[in-house]
């Protein structure tokens, strides 16, 4: 999976006012060799980024399969979370996507 | 699906399977046109080393079956040869998991859940193997 940019952070020296620290985002998914990378402004919201690693992978939710982010083991599933509310002040964000696994 | 094309499907996520980089954790073996034998261990037991085998009918279109081997005499009938994890039975030499074929036919109605359906997309050999590797990372307790 290449490395793709989400368009709300801002290029150095651009003047946009105030400027928001970026967060590198990194999104691994089992059923991809290579994970979805992103640097982004800390502002941006995990639903985006989950739209934009479904995208990455190829993947739809349509109702018929439902992915989930993963923090570590805790689910994101509040979509208007920040990236930088999860990153907690660090720079780089390793996040899992995850279909539902069940175990009998 | 013809079995051609699984067998091209599967040689190709296989060979992509491979560059991952935590495939350095799996010894894989091609056993059959759709079959490998994938060696693993926990996190926690290194030197514990379990060989699953990994077969499917038609690839990506259904689970595979999945069973453990004890690769000394090959034999697939050996509770041994199966880590204790969630979902596992050893004693039945099945697993009631949603990835592999065994589980949905213990669970026909897995089926039709359109969350726990076998999902075809994306290489999923890398995906069964991992999720094979993450069970024994953070549920494995002993061998049985």
């Amino acid at each position: 999976m290449s490395s793709n940019s989400i368009t709300e952070a801002p290029a150095k020296g651009d003047k946009q006012g105030h400027e928001h620290p970026t967060v590198r985002v990194v999104v691994s998914y089992a059923a991809a060799v290579r994970p979805y990378k992103a640097e982004v402004a800390d502002n941006t919201t995990i639903g985006r980024i989950k739209t934009a690693a479904l995208e990455a992978f190829k993947l739809q939710e349509t109702g018929t399969k439902v992915f989930k982010l993963f923090h570590g083991k805790t689910e994101l599933s509040n979509l208007s979370q920040t990236v930088g509310e999860v990153a907690g002040g660090h720079q780089e964000l390793a996040l899992k996507l995850e279909e539902v696994v069940v175990q009998g | 699906m013809s079995d051609d094309l699984s067998e091209l499907n599967f040689r190709q996520d296989l060979q992509e399977a491979l560059q991952a980089e935590d495939a350095t954790r799996w010894k894989i073996v091609e056993a059959g046109a759709l079959e490998i034998y994938v060696s693993l261990s926990p996190a926690s037991a290194p030197t514990e080393v379990f060989q699953s085998r990994l077969q499917w009918r038609v690839y990506p279109g259904e689970p595979p079956s999945l069973k453990f081997r004890d690769p000394a005499t090959g034999r697939l009938d050996l509770p041994s040869a199966w880590p204790v994890v969630r979902g596992f039975r050893p004693q039945s030499f099945d697993a009631c998991v949603n990835y592999c074929i065994e589980g949905f036919n213990l669970h026909p109605e897995w089926r039709n859940d359109l969350n726990l359906r076998w999902n075809s997309s994306g290489n999923r050999v890398l995906w069964v193997i991992r999720r094979l590797q993450d069970e024994m990372d953070n549920h494995y307790t002993r061998r049985f």
